[in-house]
């Protein structure tokens, strides 16, 4: 759930999708599930592959079919993000945390 | 824990409501989509209803095939399409007054022939792999290449 | 069986559907079901007779043909209306009696003996109304917009329906508050049409993404705004059959110029004749494919005497120039027919997934995201919010909300019902944590092992590996413990220390969340202050060998919180008697770069700052409170502790900086609490202070790193020749203060290069106009000559 958790925070954040046919599409992130499909709004995209997408107001996007996702670093609280890897992986490696 | 009293579970539950497959495509229901398949298809029609795998149900959807970025086919008769949703790439809602002009500089062609060019296209290119992956697997690497994946 | 929570025991009746389905719960209708090998109920659901079927299978069962226009008849009441309403049963064998009787009686509309009583009813409901035209329980601006809307569109043939009119208001086709914003919208189009926008699809609303009025669609079934929800509901079951009336009546597809206005004296046709300027604008053209609104133009054209609505005239007043629809050309007429028939085509079925069904949808994946534990499975997410509030969960919410309303669902802008819906979501959720529970969820990926290999199953939480690890029998291996893996020199050995430190923290942060005991003795043993490690150079404890890698910095605050006060002090007095080995205080002496111009790397300067900005920090806090026998003892660690050399310290900043700490908080007990020391404490502190002094005697000048002094001498220019220097002439103070007046003479003697050399600097700054840069280097050194009751000006120095 930690990628589910991080991509959370980058709601309303302007992102950039890069699919594994290379074409990148860049967008508001409005919404994401814990399969990572994320749905894009105000998008643009660098291909001339599908024409239609210029008449896209807005577009969801399997995570089975992304690649990268390029974000802006500032969005990206790097200690946090230590903290909770560590958990996750104290959390599966069966340690228990806190008192519950 | 936060989640034991009912008020604040139901802040989780509005919290966590954007954060669904369902929040995200819910919007589009009853609007006309585009969906792009993973073979390079894309259908356009209108979206009825779905579920939480992204399993769609397009109706009165046509199949188009975008060739060479100039040409296209398109299949004539409106069909209800239920797509798998493994088989997704992605779906975006149309805005039904500029949905044409992108057409309009393209070519139509006949969709069968058009499927055809496509169908071609992709043997070449699975074929193409299949030999790369022979000569690589020898050499004791692995590829990854997927034959249906076409987007 | 149900199909998204469809219950097609019973045909679809709008107001008692609204209740039964209400309380469906998903685990009564699905149950087992998905176990049973054969699926008995497989015709029930998708029908005996789906040979029928074509590739293009028809949602409204045939029943009303999209180009077939309707009328309203005023006769008919809203009971009647929704008898009839039993339209969607596609497929016959579905819905077996029910769907027949349902069938029999849209094809015969004088049905009116069956629902006398809710004739009855409605006929004294409809009184009031008649009278007053604005429903008072509601809003009535609403409610009139919603019907003039409906009726509007209807009239204007773009919905086959009144059902599919009604649903179309309520998915935003038809928002009713912001006409110019879909583009979507027939309404708006025509609007458009009228104003001569047509073709100019680019205009600003409309290449906007749907702005957030569209996403909140008034459904009629939920009027958000009304106060009492009761009533409210009472209210839409009245206003359903209203809107649906106009179905019931199979009139001929015929409207034209010469029929009368339909029903004058009702609020719902004005709404018609209203909206009529709009609709005016489609295409005259009797020869196109789309008469029905051309008709339906001409025959309100023709009663000609509605007054203007308010709610249209925000659009107008943006737009001012109307057009009139002969002034079309042909192209446009068929571009407007064009798209009025897609977007009948796309209203035809609308409302197929119906909000239930979307409700039903989002409650199953919820009831996979929801968890009983946030802090611990969300703990990026919920941590990031409450550090970066101004993206706080108000945002969240609305967006939530937004998609609540949205979707028509049932906690959608409304918070009492919402319990209902709570209380189950609560079930579920607890069901759902208790079978993850039962099925050892933390232990991995499920897998069941079949004749034909491993099939492992994903979930969210757990995503499906590539590779299933058996990792059964491993527990009889033994556990080689981890400090024996790596070599207790190597990088990975350090890193292992800091992520046992982290771990004992994680875990102690949890539980002070969640105010249990604590005991911090785990974390005691991961700093290893006991154990040995042999560097290049010394024998240190693990934790001083690590305190210079980032990672350790970082995490010597929290640490340092959960620690009991003696362990504590242990832990000071360790850093303080092996200062000189701390990586990041060694290699902070500009005396390791005498080649290299005194320049002191990048990365140890980088370095240096976080460890000021993290452990000295901290260690600074601890001193300011600590009394003075203590803070003795850490200065007579520093000065006499074996592993540390007093003259390399003061050529680093970390050093010189403690060193200063400490002996101003002993200067500053002296003199405030000097009647709580004893005479054994002072003479200690005399002692130690003249090991201190003794140690730098006769070469106090090499504090000045060379890049820092203004001795001509000694001084070096490099990039750090511009940074603050005043830690040095703190240093200088406080070791004058607590020194004697001979003490001070040896210190200015030593020094005094330095001090006419600083003077000298700040007369030429001032000389060059740099009057701030001056007065900088005249306070720093002030800040030590003052102690000794002098002041120093460009040019002299001068007694306070």
């Amino acid at each position: 759930m930690l990628f589910f958790s991080f991509f959370k925070t980058l709601v309303d954040q302007e992102i950039t999708v890069e699919l594994k046919n290379d074409v990148e599409i860049k967008g508001t992130l409005k919404s994401i599930d814990q399969y990572l499909n994320l749905k894009l709004d105000n998008i643009s995209a660098n291909t001339t592959k599908y024409p239609h997408l210029i008449a896209v107001r807005n577009l969801f996007i399997r995570g089975s079919n992304i690649r990268y996702i390029h974000i802006n670093p500032s969005l990206v609280d790097t200690n946090l993000l230590q903290d909770a890897s560590r958990r996750e992986a104290m959390a599966s490696a069966g340690d228990k945390i806190g008192g519950k | 824990m936060s989640s034991g009293s009912s008020s604040n579970l139901e802040d989780l539950y509005l919290q966590s409501y954007s954060f669904t497959t369902t929040a995200a495509i819910i919007g589009s229901v009853d609007r006309k989509v585009f969906v792009l398949l993973r073979d390079g298809r894309s259908v356009i029609g209108v979206l009825r209803t779905f579920d939480q795998f992204a399993n769609l149900v397009i109706h009165d959807g046509v199949e188009r095939i975008y060739l060479d970025g100039s040409r296209y086919g398109e299949s004539t008769e409106p069909q209800i399409f239920l797509i798998r949703g493994e088989n997704v790439v992605m779906m975006g809602e149309l805005d039904i007054d500029k949905e044409d002009e992108p057409l309009e500089k393209l070519t139509r062609i006949d969709y069968g022939a058009a499927f055809g060019e496509w169908k071609k296209a992709q043997t070449e290119i699975v074929e193409r792999h299949t030999i790369e992956d022979k000569q690589l697997r020898s050499r004791g690497h692995l590829t990854s290449f997927l034959t249906d994946e076409f987007y | 069986m149900s199909f998204f929570g469809f219950d097609p025991s019973g045909p679809p009746s709008s107001g008692e559907k609204d209740q039964k389905l209400d309380t469906l719960d998903f685990e009564e209708t699905y149950e087992g079901l998905g176990e049973q090998d054969e699926d008995a109920f497989n015709d029930e659901t998708f029908g005996a007779d789906v040979k029928e079927i074509g590739s293009n299978f028809d949602f409204t069962g045939g029943l009303k043909p999209a180009s077939k226009p309707q009328t309203v008849n005023p006769n008919l009441s809203y009971a009647k209306a929704a008898q009839v309403d039993q339209v969607i049963a596609p497929m016959a064998s579905l819905w077996n009696e029910e769907a027949k009787t349902a069938d029999s009686a849209s094809s015969q509309p004088a049905s009116e003996q069956r629902v006398l009583s809710l004739e009855e009813i409605e006929a004294k409901l409809r009184q009031p109304q008649q009278q007053v035209p604005q429903m008072p329980q509601m809003n009535p601006y609403m409610y009139q917009q919603q019907q003039q809307l409906l009726v509007a569109a209807m009239a204007s043939g773009q919905f086959p329906n009144p059902a599919a009119a009604a649903q179309a208001l309520a998915q935003g086709y038809f928002p009713p508050f912001q006409p110019g914003v879909m583009p979507f919208m027939p309404f708006q189009a025509q609007q458009m049409m009228q104003q001569g926008a047509l073709g100019q699809g680019q205009q600003p609303q409309q290449v906007q993404p749907p702005p957030a009025g569209l996403q909140v669609p008034q459904v009629p079934q939920v009027p958000q705004s009304a106060p009492a929800p009761v009533q409210q509901q009472q209210q839409q079951q009245q206003q359903q059959p209203a809107l649906q009336a106009p179905q019931a009546l199979q009139s001929p597809p015929v409207l034209n110029a010469a029929s009368p206005p339909p029903h004058s004296s009702q609020p719902v046709p004005q709404a018609v004749e209203q909206k009529v300027p709009a609709s005016a604008s489609a295409p005259s053209s009797s020869a196109t494919p789309a008469p029905q609104s051309v008709q339906q133009v001409g025959s309100s054209d023709a009663t000609g005497n509605f007054p203007p609505l308010g709610y249209d005239e925000k659009p107008r007043k943006q737009r001012p120039q109307r057009q009139n629809p002969e002034n079309l050309t042909q192209e446009e007429r068929e571009k407007l027919w064009r798209r009025q028939n897609k977007v009948s085509a796309i209203i035809r079925c609308s409302g197929f997934m119906n909000p239930r069904d979307k409700d039903f949808v989002t409650r199953v994946q919820l009831s996979q995201i929801v968890t009983d534990d946030p802090y611990n499975e969300d703990f990026y997410c919920q941590v990031y919010r409450v550090l970066n509030s101004s993206v706080g969960e108000d945002d969240m919410s609305s967006i939530a909300q937004k998609y609540l309303d949205q979707s028509g669902h049932r906690l959608g802008g409304r918070e009492k019902r919402a319990d209902v819906a709570l209380q189950r979501m609560q079930q579920q959720v607890s069901k759902a944590v208790t079978v993850a529970k039962e099925r050892g969820e933390r232990t991995g990926v499920l897998a069941k092992e079949g004749a034909l290999g491993k099939v492992s199953v994903g979930s969210g939480k757990q995503p499906r590996k590539q590779l299933v690890i058996n990792t059964t029998g491993s527990s009889d291996e033994v556990v080689v413990p981890k400090e024996n893996v790596y070599s207790k020199s190597s990088r990975a050995f350090q890193l292992s220390v800091i992520e046992d430190i982290y771990s004992q923290v994680l875990k102690l942060e949890s539980l002070e969340r969640e105010n249990q005991e604590r005991d911090s003795k785990d974390l005691w043993n991961a700093l290893r202050l006991n154990d040995t490690i042999e560097t290049s150079s010394t024998v240190v404890s693990p934790f001083i060998s690590v305190l210079s890698i980032d990672k350790a910095m970082k995490v010597f605050n929290r640490l340092f919180h959960f620690l009991n006060p003696e362990q504590k002090i242990k832990l000071m007095e360790a850093i303080f008697a092996n200062l000189h080995n701390i990586d990041v205080v060694m290699k902070g002496s500009y005396a390791n770069y005498v080649n290299e111009n005194y320049e002191i790397p990048k990365t140890e300067k980088s370095k240096i700052e976080l460890f000021q900005m993290t452990v000295m920090k901290t260690l600074v806090l601890f001193v300011s409170e600590s009394d003075f026998q203590q803070v003795l003892r850490f200065v007579a660690l520093i000065v006499k502790g074996g592993n540390n050399n007093v003259l390399f310290l003061s050529t680093t900043k970390i050093g010189l900086s403690l060193i200063t700490i400490l002996v101003s908080r002993l200067e500053l007990i002296k003199q405030e609490f000097s009647a709580g020391l004893s005479p054994q404490d002072l003479a200690q502190w005399q002692t130690i202070y003249d090991h201190l002094f003794q140690a730098l005697e006769g070469r106090l000048a090499t504090i000045f790193p060379p890049y820092l002094s203004n001795d001509d001498a000694r001084k070096v220019r490099n990039s750090e020749s511009k940074s603050d220097d005043s830690y040095i002439w703190q240093f200088l103070a406080s070791l004058s203060l607590a020194g004697l007046l001979s003490h001070q003479r040896i210190i200015v003697d030593e020094i005094r290069n330095e001090i006419f050399g600083s003077m000298g600097v700040s007369k030429a700054l001032k000389e060059s106009g740099d009057l701030q840069g001056a007065e900088k280097h005249l306070s720093n050194l002030n800040l030590f000559l003052n102690v000794m009751g002098l002041k120093a000006s460009e040019s002299d120095i001068t007694e306070l």
